[in-house]
């Protein structure tokens, strides 16, 4: 062994004597600098004064993060292919390999000392993007002003777990190309491989594929997954896969290389093929152990707790019902942090998470979970990161991966509606196809949901698919009113995945569409959906179910219902419907509301203060029409919708109208720095006292529009977005104004 | 390959002969592993080869592919790569580079080197960590006439004052016929001759003389009787065929004794010819 280290370094120092003058450190040392080289221009060209909104992060980090994308998918593949192609063609272009082998050095020496160049090679590129990442960063923080939310303190762990990842990553590729450029004399093949493979990297990437067996896929990941594990782990899974890969690779290279031809070298002898049996198994059983997905476990009780860092206090957590907008539990804030460990069992569902009333995020748990929300609300921005045993399920959530449908494409154009046949089968193909493409998720830990969720989206994605089945229904329906829709045996099978009565879907909208659709389909009477449904509803067994379905149900209709009668009758009519009386209460608030905020009623008094400091109440623009916009500095949609909303005050600044922009913001300096910004056409305010505001006018979300009359009533307190054409329609009726043309 | 067994006497330059294909460059790939052995059935100095890989290298000096040069090193730089694998002081390069009359060309990248130089360079890098054995495959192969003539006198120089034992392949008995001791002689994987080159020309059988002299056509009958095949080629010289070179002392002796005046007596390609006979007969 000590033979073999001392053979070793002999020949790695005699290997640098060889690659005197060929540049293969200098290529390393270039090409990990492009990248920060660029990034450096583009930020100095880009720096503005301009203040963005941005959770802290840290400035060395952040850049050095934003070159790993052009390094790990081109410099420094590009750098491996030449380096191990450079590095090899020494010897196979001056019989070098017959030379060295007619030395006393072992061939492992030999072959193993050529690839630790290669290494080295890689280690100082790496070494090169960091220490210049880092001055070019530096150089930054000198010359350029760097917004409030860069923190410069150096990020030494950080760093060097990144070296170590794009290192272990670039093993695979490493070790491919430097086994077929040894194994290939003519350098063409090593580098047609190499760009190959590559491509196929960039390519497969926008389509949302991950190879995991594609060396370069491997090291793209570390593009992927910048910030590397969810589980604290200093690796990722895929980077594991690399490395037993590499050995594999090395293992069998190695041996062609020393017996010159795979005959010799695996088949020869039975202890050779032994052991290359053995190699490739245990190698495989450690990729089956290490590619086979996991799961959570469930945990033995249920715990909702996290973190939260902020620049604001916050007081309570609140887990909110997404059906009933009930609060589940209220979990105080102690020094950032927050726990709760459930007495009773929890449904498994989807929920609103709040951070006192501001800020909301929905969260995936139920019985047997244990959740750990980190929260980060900084400078308006914020962040929410589930962990703990609904990893996968959160991730997934956010990922917002429903994608492009044909199926819904075609039925909104109407087409192909003659064909059930071909339709009910696009659908089915459709369908599994997405099925299979949910099967797909894995997190960067290789962890998948657990079974009941993706049984549950599995259920969801059958929902929706035959949703689009009613919707054709209907619409052969009204076009060709003597011809029967039958349901194909594919629609009997999609439908038998889904039960009607399953409580825990009851968040989904579509599967409260698709119940109420199944249960009122054989009612032909000429009323209206909203009636059929809520008919068939309470002719539905007693029970928790019932109650739900019954309070969608019931707010729908109070919220379409035309006049105050027609309300009366609904609660008159249903309200006694409820197994449990809380609901009766409910329903009878929501209705106060949505009358108090009818049109023809009196909008409820407000006041807030004005940018040079006076005071401003609704009471006071009498005599106008008022048309409010209302948001918060914190609200990224509010700021989109803003810009039209302030058009229209241009447009219409002549018109018997005053236009308002009233903030709900707790902070009067993120207010007034923003709303300084802004035009002055419209009036801005800041509400003195946005909980009130917010309670009488039922504020659940914002951006949110309201007018008002000259006497001071709602003429629509709900109205469109000014993004959307209809706002300004409504708006021209309201004022009078005739038809654009 | 066939069963040989190859010996080389300790001091000795041996030709290791034999046409293009008979097996010659497989023999010395097979000698330094560069053909992986398929059993243990090698054997160097009466061991298993496989076992004295490759530290044997640090005993044997080899020129397997010839010239394999880094050319975009320096003469010196190559020796230089091969000091650290042998792991023998670098003091040693000057001394291998005045051997073979390199000095002056040390500093000079290896691809500005002539044909020769090359051939010369590596043959240095052989002799680096003074080997007591020397391999060399078809050294002199495409070099020029001055080329063979320098490498030559470098080998037998090497084997007189360095006692350095010397096999070399080749298939032109002609180019190392000057400076053998021993002949081996291959065909079809097969060895067919081996021993000094003295017991090669024994074993000749025809020998082709040219004779220059004065009035050549009066001695074309008297040699008539001395050997079939006596031609006339100009008036001062005829060519004869003798059964071996033994007869050549007799012969000239008869016919100075008979009053020829003889100026020159010149073997016209004897081994090689023999050599191209040994192979046919077989």
């Amino acid at each position: 062994m000590e033979n073999l280290i001392s053979n070793f370094i002999t020949a790695f120092r005699a290997e640098h004597i060889k690659i005197k003058g060929r540049g293969i450190y200098l290529l390393s040392a270039i090409l990990g600098m492009i990248s920060p080289i660029i990034f450096f221009i583009v930020a100095m060209i880009r720096a503005s004064d301009e203040i963005k909104d941005a959770l802290p992060y840290n400035h060395y980090l952040d850049f050095i993060k934003g070159n790993l994308t052009p390094f790990v998918y081109f410099f420094f593949p590009l750098l491996i292919i030449m380096t191990a192609s450079r590095i090899t063609q020494l010897d196979h272009k001056n019989g070098g390999w017959k030379l060295m082998e007619t030395q006393p050095v072992q061939k492992l020496s030999i072959y193993f000392s050529k690839f630790s160049v290669v290494l080295i090679a890689n280690l100082i590129s790496i070494l090169f993007l960091v220490v210049f990442g880092i001055l070019f960063a530096w150089i930054l923080t000198i010359s350029i002003n760097l917004p409030d939310a860069a923190t410069t303190d150096f990020p030494f762990v950080d760093l060097i777990q990144i070296i170590t990842r794009v290192f272990v990553a670039s093993l695979l590729v490493t070790a491919l190309q430097y086994v077929i450029s040894v194994l290939i004399s003519s350098f063409i093949w090593s580098i047609v491989i190499g760009f190959l493979a590559l491509l196929l990297t960039l390519f497969t990437s926008p389509f949302n594929i991950t190879l995991d067996w594609n060396p370069y896929q491997i090291l793209a990941n570390i593009s992927a997954y910048k910030n590397g594990s969810d589980l604290g782990y200093w690796f990722i899974f895929t980077e594991y896969v690399g490395v037993i890969c590499s050995v594999m690779l090395l293992y069998v290279g190695f041996q062609w290389y020393k017996f010159k031809n795979i005959r010799l070298a695996f088949l020869h002898k039975t202890s050779k093929l032994v052991k290359l049996v053995l190699v490739i198994g245990v190698s495989a059983g450690l990729l089956y152990y290490v590619l086979t997905p996991n799961q959570m476990p469930d945990y033995k009780s249920t715990i909702l707790s996290g973190r939260i860092e902020s620049d604001m206090d916050f007081k309570n957590v609140y887990l909110i019902d997404k059906i009933t907008e009930d609060t589940v539990i209220v979990i105080p804030i102690n020094n950032g942090y927050f726990h709760h460990q459930f007495k009773k069992d929890v449904l498994l569902d989807y929920y609103s998470l709040a951070l006192d009333d501001k800020i909301r995020s929905t969260i995936f748990f139920g019985k047997g979970d244990s959740i750990f929300v980190e929260s980060r609300f900084f400078n308006k921005t914020v962040e929410f990161i589930i962990k703990g045993t609904r990893l996968a399920e959160n991730q997934m959530r956010s990922r917002g991966e429903k994608g492009w449908s044909s199926i819904s494409y075609n039925l909104e154009h109407n087409n192909n509606l003659e064909k059930v046949d071909e339709f009910s089968k696009n659908l089915y193909e459709e369908w599994e196809e997405k099925n299979d493409k949910e099967i797909a998720f894995r997190t960067v830990d290789n962890y998948i949901p657990k079974s009941d969720f993706s049984e549950r989206r599995k259920k969801l994605l059958a929902i929706t698919y035959l949703n689009y089945w009613s919707e054709f229904s209907r619409k052969r329906k009204a076009l060709y009113p003597n011809e029967k829709t039958n349901e194909t045996p594919e629609i009997e099978n999609l439908k038998s995945k889904v039960s009607l009565v399953d409580e825990s879907l009851l968040s989904s909208k579509e599967y409260f569409k698709y119940v109420s659709l199944q249960l009122t389909k054989d009612n032909t009477q000429d009323i209206d959906a909203n009636t059929k449904s809520i008919e068939a509803i309470s002719k539905l067994p007693k029970g928790t179910f019932k109650d739900k379905m019954l309070y969608k149900q019931m707010i729908k209709s109070l919220n379409e219902a035309s006049n105050t009668g027609e309300r009366n009758d609904l609660v008159a009519q249903y309200n006694d419907q409820f197994s449990n009386i809380k609901y009766r209460g409910k329903v009878a608030r929501n209705k106060l509301v949505i009358e108090n905020l009818s049109k023809g009623n009196a909008a409820p008094y407000f006041e807030g203060v004005t940018l040079d400091g006076g005071k401003v109440s609704l009471s006071d623009l009498t005599g106008k029409y008022v048309i409010i916009d209302v948001w918060a500095t914190w609200c990224g949609p509010c700021v989109l919708q803003s810009s039209h909303f302030e058009k229209y005050a241009l447009k219409y600044k002549k018109e018997n109208i005053h236009f308002m922009a009233l903030s709900i913001d707790k902070r009067k300096d993120n207010w007034f720095i923003d709303a300084k910004s802004k035009s002055k056409t419209v009036l801005q305010l800041l509400a003195t006292d946005s909980p009130l505001f917010e309670k009488d006018y039922s504020v659940r979300s914002i951006p949110r529009f309201i007018l008002i009359d000259p006497k001071g009533d709602f003429v629509n307190s709900k109205m469109p977005f000014p993004s959307e054409t209809s706002f300004e329609i409504l708006l021209r009726k309201a004022l009078n104004l005739p038809d654009e043309v | 390959m066939d069963n040989i067994s190859i010996h080389v006497p300790k001091g000795s330059i041996y030709g290791y002969l034999g046409p293009n294909g008979a097996g010659k460059s497989t023999t010395m790939n097979l000698l330094t592993g560069i053909i992986p052995e398929q059993s243990n059935a090698i054997k160097l100095f009466d061991k298993p080869l496989q076992e004295q890989l490759p530290h044997a290298f640090s005993k044997i000096g080899s020129l397997v592919e010839s010239p394999a040069l880094y050319l975009h090193l320096s003469g010196f730089d190559n020796l230089k790569y091969i000091a650290r694998l042998q792991q023998i002081d670098e003091g040693r390069i000057s001394e291998v580079l005045e051997l073979v009359d390199l000095t002056k060309d040390g500093k000079r990248k290896a691809k500005q080197y002539s044909f020769g130089m090359k051939q010369r360079l590596a043959i240095a890098m052989a002799l680096l960590s003074e080997p007591e054995l020397l391999l060399l495959d078809e050294p002199v192969n495409g070099l020029d006439p001055n080329g063979i003539i320098e490498i030559r006198k470098l080998l037998i120089r090497l084997n007189q004052e360095k006692g350095v034992t010397i096999f070399i392949s080749s298939h032109l008995l002609a180019e190392i016929e000057k400076m053998c001791t021993h002949v081996g002689i291959i065909d079809h994987g097969k060895l067919i001759f081996e021993g000094t080159m003295m017991e090669l020309s024994g074993k000749a059988t025809i020998c082709k003389i040219q004779i220059t002299l004065s009035s050549a056509k009066d001695w074309i009958d008297i040699l008539g009787n001395d050997s079939d095949q006596v031609t006339y080629i100009n008036d001062n010289q005829i060519s004869l065929h003798l059964d071996n070179r033994d007869s050549i002392p007799g012969l000239i002796k008869k016919l100075i004794e008979q009053g020829a005046e003889i100026y020159e007596v010149k073997i016209l390609d004897g081994l090689e010819e023999w050599f191209m006979n040994i192979i046919e007969e077989n």
